[in-house]
């Protein structure tokens, strides 16, 4: 060792020129081979099940094509469809509906989830059965969630004009009927859809934050209330900000989900009455499977993509500040 | 350490590398090698080629069985179920093919968006159907604009092209050629209960000023037990332009004109959008988010006193209500007040069309001469479920069909078609017009009768407001 130190500057250069590893030996020893050839197959795949749909409904936006008017074929038309969609108030009104629609339900959906996270986190008699049947409405499917919330919030039958006729009922007397059509009122049916929204997708929240909270450590907890934390300080300044990556991660998947989501807002209201619920998705449906625009549909689609991608780099920067941060 | 010395790094990079290696040299052998034996069946999946009819639907369009020796498999793609609305095929078909030596293999592919996409797939593939019933004029004119389909304007010339309902063949026309038969269409009428007319007085009304009558008299009255609505409204989005059109057409009004000019904002239309407002109040509650399916389900559970539907009303007596067949009658819609009664409400045509890489083409044609040749299209539809309307004069009017029909069904039938001679729809008032798509797509017409309904609007407002979006839907089109 000593030796080999003592004449290391002498022997390094022809030690080098007979001993440089060969372009192979590099290769099958280097590390970032390695990573590359161990993420291969998962990145060809996620490129051939997820980028190329993508890459080619970005694509489409910059191409005309009707297919009521196939013969004249698909053609590259620039910017036109963006330029159309700017002057289309549909479109300004259905990103507006869904703004509000995405970060009202996402934000109610969280506060619910916490407050039901919170009170089944600790164990106790039963925990089991009422943790199982806050996860059901997760489990329900959306066709069948639509038709029992449409049953409730109907005028006549419904559960809902049923209970505030009875309560009308003690109060102004027994004639009393309340009928209200709250999906069919313009004023009103963003609302109710707001409120099947939540009570579908709170579950999946509160089983993240459900997960998040079990696995934060005890003894944090333990010191605060031994330096005299009161519940709430506890909650405030102990659990909130070890579980702010989990809530991160919460909202960034429902905001993406709630954006896009289509199929419950069609099947409770199809985007009426008067656009009062048009969302962007009912938009993109309407564009491409009723007016058979292909061109125009992706170009909603591009920028629902683009806004969620944004929405998403932001959440994920924010993370990754805080972990820095750390 | 006997595990590294075992599998290292660079042993690992040679098996990927080797793997990758051989999959290439496969790759190429395979693409530069003998090309394998041309097979009559490009389908693994093959069905038992003597049942063709019992496959409820086809996974795939490549699923198509070996025709036996000698023998010819024609694909039929149909959006009307076969064991549930069209059991005579099973019966009917195999009478041609025993003399072409053909068989017809029926796959059943729902309507809409799944045939669409699965149309569009086969067309790719080159395994687009022989035959197929496009569902209605839209999807017919979408498949001729692909070319997924050909013309027949020949071979309803040679079955009789008089004898079709003029509203039928207009419909299927696109760039002057016919690309569908009109098949079955199911029009519009007015259902009510005749033993609640008669129980109030009640004459079925023939005009609006009748219809706002009898609606009045009859909303908010305890029939069986239960308090009914007047008559039916349904404003959701799939249904709304047809509620649209019962009223429009019946009134002479149209969208466009015939030079395709904008005309939505007409006397005609302003009377038909105030007498839907004059019968809000008597529709059934939660009209605005409800489709005709669910009012004709409060019809016939005794609800509703006066229902707009299409004749379909039939099937569901027949079937599911025979007893109420006694209780309901069927009428024209009523005319309102500009009306020349040259038109009437909506009707939904499906067609029979070829397909467009048809090996069999000529086979096909025969085919298609021999299902509507009188006899065998008249057969059909003792076979269909009742509440659907030939598309020939001569077998809808038949007496022997209506012979046939059931005793509940006979007075839907009689007024059915007599609806199918005036029926109408909303934007292709004189023939196929793209244009139309386009304003169900930005949901005009639902808007429009919310806007009327809710009354914040006046319908002259309403009307300036529909006429305004026609006119920038046709110029962004």
């Amino acid at each position: 060792m000593a030796e080999s130190s003592a004449g290391a500057a002498e022997t390094r250069p022809a030690f080098r020129a007979r001993h440089t590893p060969s372009f192979w030996y590099r290769l099958t020893n280097s590390e970032a081979v390695l990573a590359l050839v161990c993420i291969a197959p998962a990145t060809l795949l996620l490129l051939f099940i997820l980028a190329y749909p993508v890459i080619q409904t970005l694509a489409f936006a910059f191409y005309s094509r009707d297919l009521l008017k196939a013969e004249l074929g698909t053609q590259f038309v620039g910017l036109a469809n963006f330029a159309w969609l700017l002057d289309y108030d549909r479109f300004w009104l259905a990103l507006q509906n869904s703004v509000l629609l995405t970060v009202v339900t996402v934000f109610f959906e969280l506060a619910i989830a916490m407050v039901v996270a919170l009170m089944l986190a600790e164990p106790f008699r039963g925990v089991g059965i009422v943790r199982g049947l806050f996860i059901l409405p997760w489990a329900i499917p959306t066709i069948v969630t639509a038709f029992v919330w449409r049953g409730l919030f109907s005028p006549r039958y419904g559960l809902i004009n049923q209970v505030i006729s009875e309560v009308g009922r003690l109060v102004s007397g027994p004639s009393y009927q309340f009928q209200f059509d709250w999906l069919s009122n313009s004023a009103f049916a963003m609302l109710g859809v707001i409120i099947v929204y939540i009570w579908r997708g709170f579950p999946f929240v509160f089983l993240v934050l459900l997960a998040g909270l079990q696995s934060l450590p005890q003894e944090l907890s333990d010191a605060a209330r031994i330096d005299g934390a009161n519940g709430w300080k506890e909650f405030w300044y102990v659990t909130l900000p070890q579980l702010k990556p989990v809530i991160l991660i919460a909202v960034i998947l429902r905001t993406i989900t709630v954006f896009n989501w289509f199929d419950l807002v069609w099947l409770l209201t199809g985007g009426g009455p008067q656009n009062a619920t048009l969302v962007l998705p009912i938009l993109v449906y309407n564009r491409a499977f009723v007016a058979f625009q292909v061109g125009r549909a992706s170009v909603i689609t591009a920028v629902m993509f683009v806004i969620l991608a944004i929405l998403t780099y932001f959440f994920l920067s924010q993370q990754r500040d805080e972990e820095h941060a750390r | 350490m006997m595990s590294r010395a075992r599998f290292t790094r660079r042993a690992y990079l040679r098996l990927i590398g080797g793997t990758v290696g051989a999959v290439a040299v496969a790759g190429l052998a395979t693409a530069c090698g003998t090309p394998p034996a041309p097979t009559a069946t490009p389908a693994p999946a093959a069905k038992p080629a003597e049942k063709p009819a019992e496959k409820p639907a086809a996974p795939a369009p490549a699923a198509q069985p070996k025709p036996a020796e000698g023998d010819k498999t024609l694909v039929y793609w149909t959006f009307m179920p076969t064991d549930q609305r069209f059991a005579g095929r099973k019966t009917l078909f195999p009478q041609w093919g025993e003399k072409n030596k053909a068989t017809i293999q029926i796959e059943d592919v729902p309507a809409g968006n799944p045939f669409n996409q699965k149309m569009a797939a086969a067309y790719a593939a080159k395994l687009l159907p022989d035959l197929l019933d496009p569902w209605d004029s839209n999807a017919t004119i979408s498949f001729a604009s692909q070319t997924f389909i050909i013309a027949v304007d020949d071979l309803v010339k040679d079955i009789g092209k008089d004898d079709f309902f003029k509203v039928g063949l207009d419909f299927g026309t696109w760039k002057a050629k016919l690309y569908g038969i009109p098949l079955i269409g199911w029009p519009h009428l007015m259902h009510y209960r005749k033993d609640w007319f008669e129980q109030e007085g009640l004459k079925p009304p023939t005009n609006w000023a009748e219809l706002l009558d009898v609606s009045k008299k009859l909303h908010g009255k305890t029939k069986d037990g239960t308090q009914i609505a007047g008559i039916s409204g349904f404003f959701a989005s799939i249904h709304a332009p047809y509620m649209f059109q019962d009223y429009v057409g019946p009134n002479s009004g149209y969208t466009f004109n015939e030079k395709g000019d904008v005309v939505i904002n007409s006397k005609e239309v302003r009377e038909a959008l105030t007498m839907i407002k004059d019968l809000v109040p008597y529709f059934q509650a939660g009209y605005g988010n409800m489709d005709y399916g669910t009012t004709r389900t409060q019809f016939v559970e005794g609800k509703i006193a006066i229902e707009t539907d299409s004749t379909s009303m039939a099937n569901v007596i027949v079937k599911t209500k025979p007893e109420l067949g006694a209780k309901v009658s069927s009428v024209l819609l009523p005319f309102g007040p500009s009306s020349k009664k040259d038109r009437s409400g909506f009707n939904g045509i499906s067609y029979f069309s070829i397909g467009s890489q048809s090996k069999y083409t000529d086979l096909a044609r025969d085919f298609l001469k021999w299902f509507y040749s009188t006899p065998i299209y008249t057969e059909a539809f003792m076979t269909y479920d009742w509440g659907l309307i030939p598309e020939r004069r001569s077998v809808a009017e038949s007496q022997d069909w209506h012979k046939k029909v059931p005793e509940q069904a006979k007075p839907i039938i009689q007024a059915g078609v007599k609806a199918a001679e005036l029926s109408t729809f909303p934007g292709q008032d004189f023939g196929v017009n793209p244009i139309a798509n386009k304003l169900l797509a930005d949901d005009v017409y639902r808007n429009l009768l919310q806007k009327v309904a809710e009354g914040k609007e006046t319908v002259d407002a309403a009307l300036k407001w529909a006429e305004d979006e026609v006119k920038r839907i046709v110029k962004e089109n």
